[in-house]
């Protein structure tokens, strides 16, 4: 019984870092390949290790450009983000008041909306309020975007925490606004650690609304320059699988420091009786 | 605890405090991008190619133009050498906003989106479908009056390109490039099996079968993305049957596809899928079948004379390559001969209007026109745009293909240039139901005529 | 106990700002537009129900939408979220693999859609594909499967780019356990508890709240697929890999026709809110008591 629940584990664990890992790696080799060389025979290792592929994704796109703009964009909105509905969750996680299941259900909406829908009236709106071609504009919408994971995602944490850490607060003579920043925020580090990476990987990946709601690459962000390999007759794969590589780096950076905030709330969770 | 609290919120203040000047920083960076049209309307439509002085002592107007013709895209270094000639010439005068939009099916989109808005850019190409939201939408100015004003643009643009982007005698569009089509062959794998570039279309499978016994795929195919090379080959087969089809394969937005025609071309094509093309045809991409012939796996590919250029490019094809490539029509003699859609004019104000059609009549002119022989290989629309000597020395196969082209007699479109969006969109859809019998040729077509008809 | 009730508005205001901004008009043109004739560049028509109408009586492409979009949600609301909380709770162990492991698991997830897409098509190409090549390894010389495109294994293909990943759900219900007070564990662990039944007695009813948000998340998310789709399949073979938003992206953008895909969208959201309400209501989400 043991042994194969040991078995059952192991396996389980192999096949998992199997398929994840398979495809990244195959990626990596693809990034060194030529065209040609990924098309005829996708398995073997690259003839040689070129790295012209690196060379050309930031020759062809503007990707330092691109990267500057990501980073402001995927650190804004994701403060911008976390901020917000760290308030509006904890409320509605701890708070008893009329109206609160309708509430949850009209934001739950936005978890609903199909996103070809929002193309055109989140054209209209940005434009409408002047924010179009601006970091600013995708700043606030991908923290739209990002509310109903957030809002789940916090609220879900808030729950976890015993009432009994506010009261204690309160009689110590903290105000509401205090004890949530003080005694609320850092207990939930583990809650806003997953959620910003939720966000911060939204923010960074987003493609279609950033075509969309940007004109100059004054504001554009990394997504878009994927594409500049693939166009209808002339795909340079190895190219593209060069320039991902060089997009989602920093994305898993920050995942593992992240997770580093993850795993501390381990501590904090001691703290709670 | 205390320091926990200061620590947090100074963090948030901080956070607040940066974000507030990105807004601001923001702001500063986009103002005066647009100067209100002053002064009176300008009518110089045919103003001289030289820049005037007076429109140098104003603000040039600014015109905004949306091109996905960027990155790897074929046509990437004639975009680009065509607006840096321009901006030579007439950059006093006239500042394009070029707007980069990578990928087409991007640029498509965004030009949905910003018609739906009323808010089309002043120079817009038109492909795709997107000259008909335009056209309906009434978002375009006609080109008659500037084509009258200045008749020797039209005629470097010829009246057969004209035509075929006039609806109710308006010109709706100036055609860019002339699609002329056949395909190209392995010679040697040709030379080894014992046969030349067919006559008919019976020889064209016979060809196939010899180059299968020969130990060769004959045919370099693909469903997937808009099925290009395996459409070239199936229009060629309704253009060439006669004049039923080639009537069909010359008419826009047909919405009858239940013919005897396109019946048979269908079910010859899946015979090609079935048996004569590579394993990974069904839901293969463009660049699938252009290198599986490039790798030298398959003999043929059906593709316009732009590819010329890979063949002699050692990171697509072998060295040397370029020297084992023949050029052919089709059988009957047959050859896709259509004009692209162009560039159409969405400027706003007389003033815009008039900026869009000075820099699209560089682009399509001579000069432009040109430029796009030299840089992307594209067959220009007038004659009197030949390929310089350079040129036919680099791309000896660019000369034989437009011989091959004046010599071929029976003409058609593509598919991509007659039918609606999207029902170029389906076939990738309906070619795996046809080759794997979930349904006949016949219920593809009448598929086909359904598709159409749900076109708003 | 204190009137929260300023504090509580206070709080509210900014995600009610956010959302009006962000979503507001597109619901109100959504719902709006879905009873008129409206295409692209043209005013808007009123036509009453007729778009509804047409959509459950006369459009088969819908139906094999919505059943495609319906298998999917159930299967990552289910077998996805499974997988997330088995490993999660295996990581749990702090065995010498977990770090890597977990960090590992996350890397398809920061792949963007597009180019997890790319990476499936190149990977499973039935002529020069990895997954193929190993086949061929193992004696099938001439193995050449067409994952993507043959009737028999296109819809399994597309569901795998995305069903086992649920590197999501697995540090979701990590940061969840870690909440878990660790005397909790201790005082099981001395009654003589296996890590097994602490597992499944202990943990996991702790994590009910948790689990149904990852449900709801997982399952709603599959009412936004497309990318994935649209980059392998492209809804194909016939409609065989077809799914709503995939449906609704064409109907609007190649189709011209916004009123009618706009429809489609009022649908799905009812479709969603069913979920949603459903997903609440089984895992009592919102109630704190364990």
């Amino acid at each position: 019984m043991k042994i194969a629940w040991s078995v059952c584990k192991y396996l389980f664990v192999f096949l998992i870092v199997l398929i994840s890992l398979g495809p990244f790696l195959w990626m990596l080799m693809a990034s060194f390949k030529t065209n040609a060389e990924i098309l005829t025979n996708s398995l073997g290792w690259p003839s040689h290790f070129r790295f012209s592929n690196y060379a050309m994704a930031f020759k062809i796109a503007p990707i330092s450009r691109f990267y500057i703009n990501s980073v402001i964009v995927g650190i804004f909105g994701t403060a911008l983000n976390l901020l917000i509905l760290g308030m509006s969750a904890y409320v509605l996680a701890r708070f008893q008041f009329r109206g609160k299941k309708l509430l949850m259900v009209v934001l739950s909406l936005s978890l609903l909306i199909p996103g070809a829908a929002m193309l055109q009236p989140l054209y209209l709106t940005v434009n409408g309020i002047g924010l179009q071609d601006r970091l600013i504009g995708l700043i606030i919408v991908y923290a739209g975007f990002g509310l109903p994971v957030s809002l789940y995602i916090l609220s879900s944490y808030f729950l976890t925490i015993p009432k009994e850490m506010e009261e204690s607060a309160y009689l110590d003579g903290a105000g509401f606004i205090r004890t949530f920043f003080k005694i609320i925020l850092p207990i939930s580090r583990p809650g806003f650690g997953t959620a910003a990476v939720l966000q911060f990987l939204l923010c960074w990946n987003e493609f279609q609304f950033a075509v969309i709601l940007t004109t100059s690459n004054h504001s554009r962000t990394l997504p878009l320059a994927l594409y500049y390999f693939k166009s209808q007759f002339a795909s340079d794969y190895g190219v593209m699988f060069a320039a991902t590589m060089v997009v989602i780096a920093p994305s898993i950076l920050v995942y593992v420091l992240m997770q580093r905030q993850v795993v501390s709330g381990l501590a904090a969770g001691a703290v709670k009786g | 605890m205390n320091k926990t609290f200061y620590k947090t919120s100074s963090t948030i203040a901080g956070v607040l405090m940066l974000l507030a000047s990105v807004t601001a920083c923001g702001s500063n960076s986009s103002s005066g991008s647009s100067a209100p049209s002053s002064g009176s309307p300008s009518a110089s439509a045919t103003a001289s190619a030289q820049p005037s002085n007076q429109a140098a002592a104003k603000a040039p107007v600014k015109i905004k133009y949306l091109t996905f013709r960027v990155g790897t895209h074929a046509s990437a270094k004639l975009e680009a050498e065509q607006i840096k000639q321009f901006n030579e010439k007439y950059g006093k005068e006239i500042e394009v906003q070029v707007e980069e939009i990578p990928s087409d099916s991007a640029y498509e989109d965004k030009i949905k989106i910003l018609a739906a808005s009323g808010d089309i850019p002043d120079v817009v190409m038109g492909k795709n479908g997107i000259n008909d939201i335009l056209i309906k939408g009434n978002l375009a100015t006609p080109f008659n009056d500037y084509l009258s004003q200045d008749p020797e643009w039209a005629k470097e643009i010829g009246d057969e390109a004209l035509a075929a982007n006039t609806r109710d005698g308006k010109v709706w569009s100036i055609s860019d490039q002339k699609q002329t089509v056949g395909y190209f062959y392995n010679k040697e794998m040709f030379d080894k099996a014992g046969i030349k570039p067919a006559q008919t279309w019976d020889e064209f499978m016979s060809n196939n079968e010899k180059l299968k016994s020969a130990g060769f795929v004959p045919l370099a195919l693909m469903t997937g993305e808009n099925a290009w090379t395996t459409n070239l080959i199936l229009a060629s087969i309704v253009g060439t049957s006669g004049e039923a089809g080639n009537k069909f394969m010359n008419t826009l937005h047909p919405s009858d596809f239940n013919t005897p025609e396109m019946i048979d071309a269908l079910g010859k094509v899946k015979t090609m899928l079935e048996k004569y093309t590579t394993k990974d045809a069904i839901g293969a991409g463009y660049a699938n079948a252009a290198n599986n012939f490039c790798q030298a796996k398959a003999a043929i590919i059906a593709n316009g004379p732009w590819m010329i250029g890979d063949f002699s490019d050692t990171t697509k094809c072998a060295a040397g390559f370029d020297q084992k490539v023949g050029i052919a029509a089709f059988p009957g003699n047959g050859m896709i001969s259509s004009y692209e859609v162009g560039y159409m004019n969405g400027g706003k104000t007389q003033e815009t209007r008039d900026a869009a059609e000075k820099f699209i009549r560089f682009k399509t002119g001579l000069e432009g026109q040109r430029i796009a022989l030299e840089f992307g290989n594209v067959v220009p629309v007038s004659d009197q745009v030949q390929p310089s000597d350079e040129l036919k020395q680099k791309y000896p196969l660019l000369v034989e293909s437009i011989q091959v082209g004046n010599q071929s007699q029976v003409h058609y479109g593509s598919f991509d240039s007659i039918v609606y969006p999207n029902v170029s969109d389906a076939w990738k859809l309906l070619y795996p139901e046809l080759v794997y019998n979930k349904s006949t040729a016949e219920e593809i077509a009448k598929k086909l005529s359904e598709i159409a008809a749900k076109n708003k | 106990m204190i009137n929260y009730k300023g504090y509580i508005t206070l709080f509210l205001v900014p995600t009610i700002a956010l959302f009006m901004l962000v979503y507001a008009v597109s619901l109100v043109i959504l719902f709006g537009t879905s009873f008129t004739e409206w295409s692209t560049g043209l005013k808007p028509m009123f036509v009453g129900f007729r778009n509804y109408i047409q959509m459950f009586s006369d459009d088969a492409s819908f139906k094999e939408g919505f059943w495609n979009t319906t298998v999917w949600v159930l299967l990552q609301s289910t077998v996805h979220v499974l997988i997330g909380v088995v490993f999660a709770i295996i990581l749990n162990m702090k065995e010498f693999y977990w770090k890597f492991a977990r960090t590992v698991f996350m890397f398809p997830n920061i792949i963007s859609g597009a180019a997890v897409g790319m990476l499936f098509l190149c990977m499973l190409n039935p002529n020069f594909g990895a997954v193929n090549s190993i086949a061929r390894l193992f004696g099938h010389s001439d193995y050449a499967q067409n994952w993507f495109m043959d009737y028999a294994t296109a819809f399994l293909s597309v569901t795998m780019t995305w069903l086992p990943y649920a590197a999501v759900v697995t540090i979701l219900i990590l940061a969840e356990i870690a909440a878990i007070p660790d005397s909790l564990f201790e005082s099981a662990r001395i009654d003589g508890a296996s890590e097994l039944k602490i597992n499944l007695f202990i943990v996991i009813p702790m994590l009910r709240n948790i689990i149904g948000t990852c449900v709801i998340l997982a399952g709603t998310s599959m009412l936004q697929k497309m990318d994935i789709i649209m980059m392998t399949t492209g809804g194909g073979p016939g409609n065989t890999t077809l799914n709503l938003p995939m449906y609704i992206y064409k109907t609007a953008m190649m189709e011209n026709n916004f009123g009618y895909s706009n429809s489609v969208g009022v649908f799905l959201i009812g479709f969603g809110i069913v979920f949603v309400l459903l997903a609440r209501y089984l895992f009592r989400i919102g109630s704190s008591e364990v």
